[in-house]
């Protein structure tokens, strides 16, 4: 009797080390949510857009997937830092996300960074300035030639 | 349309940069000839202007204009090619709007399919010059839709792991029709009426102005 009971003792330690049969859950609030949408006079959700989190100094993503219906997706970090979110909705178009996150595993709400205008603005600008040093690449052509002729 | 890090196998975008890093070098050459390089610039922003304003479809995916076959119809193909080349990588380093190792595929489906479709469609077409500008706006398109389709399907195709994709997940039977219902029902003819538009503008201004 006293066998028995051991042995089933020794067998319930064994199980419950083994724990990768028994799947267990439980339900948790808080994480951290990414919304995503397109700006516009009503703005809509990208849903089902693909998305890959990095951990801070990682090149491994931590996790990836979809997000919801309303353009959402939660993640848990289980460290601080800067971390990446990497959405794009299967056409190229999305955003990278710097997420930071605090010692206590939260990060502040936060929006893009940049609106549209200003994206806008910074590209044309840039396209005018390249624009700009090929006319002076081929002004600078020109000269050579005229100087050779 | 631009097509983002990470969907491409890194096969494709070596034999995608190999192929497009010619046609880039060839299309700057292009431009140093330009006399009007200055009105190029200013056709590039306004293509960079287009593709940045993203139109939403039904079932949360977006897209947009070009402006490859107007910056080809004014300045030839090469030109639209070098032009379109910068302002995919102003996108793709500024903006993340298509991936850097994607540079190359975008490139091929988005400058070089699109400017020289849509310029000898105009070529075809040009006796009827309305028409002619929205027809090559509107195949510019399609067929760029149709060369990124291509570069996404064969993904799953020829990089799978025990059947699982490594990279881009859906074949041909997704691919093809999520990218090209949209462009032939929605951002083909948001092309076409821009060519026709912008064109059609640009050519009374001109007739105004001789």
């Amino acid at each position: 009797m006293k066998n028995s009971l051991k042995l089933i003792l020794i067998l319930l330690l064994v199980c419950s080390s083994l724990s990768a049969h028994n799947v267990s859950y439980r339900v948790r609030n808080g994480g951290i949510t990414i919304e995503v949408w397109y700006e516009g006079i009503s703005p809509l959700p990208m849903k089902n857009g693909f998305v890959k989190v990095f951990a801070p100094g990682e090149v491994v993503e931590f996790q990836k997937g979809r997000t919801d219906q309303e353009g959402r997706f939660s993640f848990f970090p289980d460290r601080p830092g800067r971390w990446q979110v990497v959405i794009n909705d299967g056409n190229g178009h999305g955003i990278v996300a710097d997420v930071m996150v605090d010692e206590t595993l939260h990060a502040p709400i936060v929006r893009s960074p940049q609106p549209l205008w200003l994206k806008l603005l910074t590209g044309v600008s840039v396209i005018f300035g390249i624009f700009g040093v090929l006319v002076l690449i081929r002004d600078w052509k020109r000269r050579e030639k005229n100087a050779h002729t | 349309m631009h097509i983002p890090d990470g969907f491409l196998s890194p096969q494709t975008c070596i034999v995608t940069y190999g192929i497009s890093i010619p046609l880039i070098y060839k299309s700057f050459r292009e431009v140093i000839k330009e006399e009007s390089v200055a009105r190029l610039g200013l056709l590039s922003a306004l293509s960079f202007v287009v593709m940045m304003i993203n139109i939403p479809i039904p079932g949360g995916s977006s897209g947009h204009a070009l402006g490859a076959s107007l910056i080809a119809i004014f300045f030839g193909p090469w030109r639209a090619t070098a032009a379109l080349s910068i302002v995919l990588a102003i996108q793709a380093l500024l903006f993340g709007d298509g991936g850097i190792t994607a540079y190359g595929a975008n490139v091929l489906s988005m400058a070089v399919v699109p400017a020289f479709v849509g310029y000898w469609i105009w070529k075809v077409f040009k006796k009827w010059e309305k028409l002619s500008y929205f027809v090559a706006g509107y195949f510019s398109l399609v067929t760029s839709a149709l060369a990124a389709a291509i570069f996404l399907s064969i993904q799953p195709l020829l990089f799978s792991s025990g059947g699982r994709p490594l990279y881009f997940p859906y074949g041909p039977a997704i691919t093809f029709p999520a990218m090209l219902v949209p462009a032939l029902i929605f951002f083909g003819p948001i092309e076409g009426i821009l060519n026709l538009a912008i064109l059609s503008f640009l050519k009374k201004r001109n007739e105004e102005r001789s």
